[in-house]
């Protein structure tokens, strides 16, 4: 089997995140989305990047990627409700920033619909 | 090691710093304008992008300040700092609330009288404009719902020009007011440069030292030094200097909530910006308006909301972004980080401000509603969205109890100036006390919160400093 890559694992984070139900998401926007959200946790206070950093190396690394679907939602519920401020904080960041950038991309792809008239349909 | 030497070290390009540069150069000082971030055009992003939080955004985005209700804060960190990537809505400062910090902290000379002359050629440099013609769509629905209410609203100013090239116009941020005028004058700014601390002989500053990008060290000589990094990083660099004096203790903050909301039909139009209505009934303690409502930040403000959120983002010119913002009394603290030269800030809002803050929430709900909204996301992540005024009072004890999410954009007081010793580091006109020739001019001088959108007032007092400072 293919070792698991840093990325295949934050798509896989991002994806659950985003896409519970598994309806399916935007291929390109998604890789787009994960190569901004490493950058993102670049971009934090280098205080907290390094906190970010290892919480989120050990919420992946623990077998994370080898679990059904069902179990790795179970497993971001129960961080997001967890008693542990750092877990709901994970998630929250993760969550709010996997939103924003991955629909920073759909914006960036649908652009030339967006601006004044909005797409068809639009009044 | 590279050194770099002028008359006045102004660390800062934001309204701050690019105003000193501004008046001290056009006086013959010979000015070096020293900014850690990169300088990027007026329009080279699309505002509130990725790529604009990226290239101009500190941290390339939100920070956190700690407390138990967490608020995260936005900083600029560019060629303009902050006034290069706001809405440019321009508040007058309010005259009541000048005169009040004048009797309370001592601030000789000072007050709306005082100032006015600076506030009058502050609107007249900076181009302070109404938006020509209608504010559109969100605006005209916040105006009717407010005017149902009985509450007055105003489309606000801004800094902004107009021609007709451009009906569209163009923010007349730092890069395009007064950075140029100051470069013209024969100020030479350097971007990519981060002061680290001030060098003391004594009581006197010999100058400052900076890592450039590669981290380098550069060497600044110069005879006065003005800080004007903003109310965060203004504290951090003092600090840093090993200067006490209680600076970075008493930091304010104007909290906010938003909310997206739903109407039946049309809200948004991307191609207005941020559009311009503010509900002026509640001013300076409380503001109710509109903000930016691209894609992205709909799906943001989505995340928490019980609901199918393709459903609402597939037709997302029926979504807009709102928020309700106080004056809160709570006052934070900025600490150095060492080892990583960053800012911790701990900020505890108090009782009275998440009441305030609880009301200005019932407000926005209440407003929107009236404007045709059909739904309203809670703040609060988990609550159910606000469809009836019924359903407002859980939105107020939920934001009451510190559980919706509050953000920040107007920062201030960390430097506080006034004769007022025990509280003011700074005196009347921003000279730090116990040196000779150090200065602060930027939004860490305004004792208080103003409520109001800062930038007007850190334009106007930088004026009046900056002259000062001339003799
Ligand atoms: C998103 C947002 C929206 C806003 N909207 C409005 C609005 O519509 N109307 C309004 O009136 N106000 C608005 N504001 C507030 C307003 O922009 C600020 O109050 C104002 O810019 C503060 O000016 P300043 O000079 O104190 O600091 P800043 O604008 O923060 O500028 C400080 C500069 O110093 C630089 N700097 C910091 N540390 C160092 C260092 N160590 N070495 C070198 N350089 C350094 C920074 O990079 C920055 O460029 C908004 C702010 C934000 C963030």
């Amino acid at each position: 089997m293919a070792p698991v890559t840093v990325d295949t694992a934050v798509s896989l984070l991002l994806t659950d995140l985003l896409d519970p139900d598994g309806r399916g998401l935007d291929t390109a926007c998604l890789a787009g989305a994960t190569e901004d959200m490493k950058g993102r946790v670049r971009g934090m206070p280098r205080y907290m990047g390094v906190g970010m950093t290892a919480l989120t190396g050990l919420f992946l690394g623990s077998g994370y990627t080898m679990l059904p679907k069902q179990r790795r939602v179970r497993r971001i519920q129960r961080w997001r409700t967890s008693p542990i401020s750092i877990q709901r904080d994970f998630v929250e960041f993760w969550e709010k920033m996997g939103t924003f950038t991955y629909w920073s991309r759909i914006e960036a792809r649908d652009h030339h619909a967006y601006p004044a008239s909005g797409p068809e349909g639009a009044p | 090691m590279r050194k770099l030497e002028a008359d006045v070290l102004i660390i800062g390009s934001g309204p701050g710093g690019a105003m000193t540069a501004a008046v001290l150069a056009e006086a013959g000082k010979h000015v070096m304008i020293i900014e850690e971030g990169d300088h990027v055009p007026v329009g080279a992003t699309e505002p509130y992008s990725l790529e604009d939080m990226a290239l101009k955004w500190r941290n390339g985005g939100l920070t956190p300040a700690f407390g138990p209700v967490k608020v995260t804060y936005v900083e600029g960190k560019c060629v303009g700092g902050a006034s290069e990537i706001n809405a440019a809505l321009y508040h007058p400062p309010v005259p009541s609330v000048l005169d009040a910090w004048a009797a309370e902290y001592g601030i000789d000379d000072f007050g709306g009288a005082p100032l006015a002359e600076h506030i009058r050629a502050v609107e007249h440099e900076a181009s302070v404009s109404p938006f020509p013609g209608s504010p559109g769509i969100a605006s005209e629905r916040l105006a009717a719902g407010a005017a149902s209410l009985g509450w007055k609203s105003v489309p606000v100013q801004r800094f902004w020009k107009y021609d007709a090239q451009n009906p569209l116009g163009r923010r007349q941020s730092m890069t395009e007011t007064y950075l140029p005028r100051a470069k013209a004058a024969g100020a030479v700014l350097q971007d990519g440069l981060k002061v680290k601390k001030l060098l003391f002989q004594g009581r006197r500053a010999v100058g400052a030292i900076a890592t450039d990008r590669e981290g380098q060290r550069v060497d600044l000589r110069a005879g006065k030094v003005v800080v004007c990094a903003g109310a965060v990083q203004t504290a951090l660099i003092l600090q840093r200097s090993g200067y006490g004096h209680r600076v970075g203790q008493t930091l304010t903050m104007n909290p906010m909530i938003r909310v997206a909301a739903e109407f039946g039909d049309r809200i948004n139009e991307p191609v207005i910006g941020v559009p311009v209505q503010q509900i002026e009934a509640f001013k300076p303690s409380m503001t109710l308006g509109c903000s930016n409502g691209s894609l992205a930040h709909l799906a943001l403000w989505l995340v928490g909301a019980p609901g199918d959120r393709e459903r609402l983002l597939a037709e997302w010119w029926r979504l807009g972004v709102f928020y309700a913002k106080v004056m809160a009394k709570a006052r934070g603290v900025v600490r150095n980080v060492p080892l990583f030269d960053e800012a911790f800030v701990s900020y505890k809002l108090g009782k009275d401000d998440l009441a305030l803050l609880g009301l200005a929430a019932e407000r926005l709900a209440t407003v929107l509603l009236a404007s045709g909204a059909r739904s309203i996301v809670s703040p609060v992540p988990g609550a159910p969205a606000i469809r009836s005024l019924s359903d407002i009072p859980a939105l107020r004890a939920g934001v009451e109890a510190g559980k919706a999410q509050v953000t920040a954009i107007h920062l201030h007081s960390t430097v506080p100036m006034g004769s007022e010793q025990k509280h003011c580091p700074a005196d009347s006109y921003g000279k730090l006390r116990g040196l000779e020739n150090v200065w602060v001019n930027d939004a860490s001088l305004l004792p208080d919160t103003p409520g109001i959108n800062p930038q007007g007032t850190i334009l106007a007092i930088a004026r009046r400093n900056a002259q000062h400072m001339l003799g």
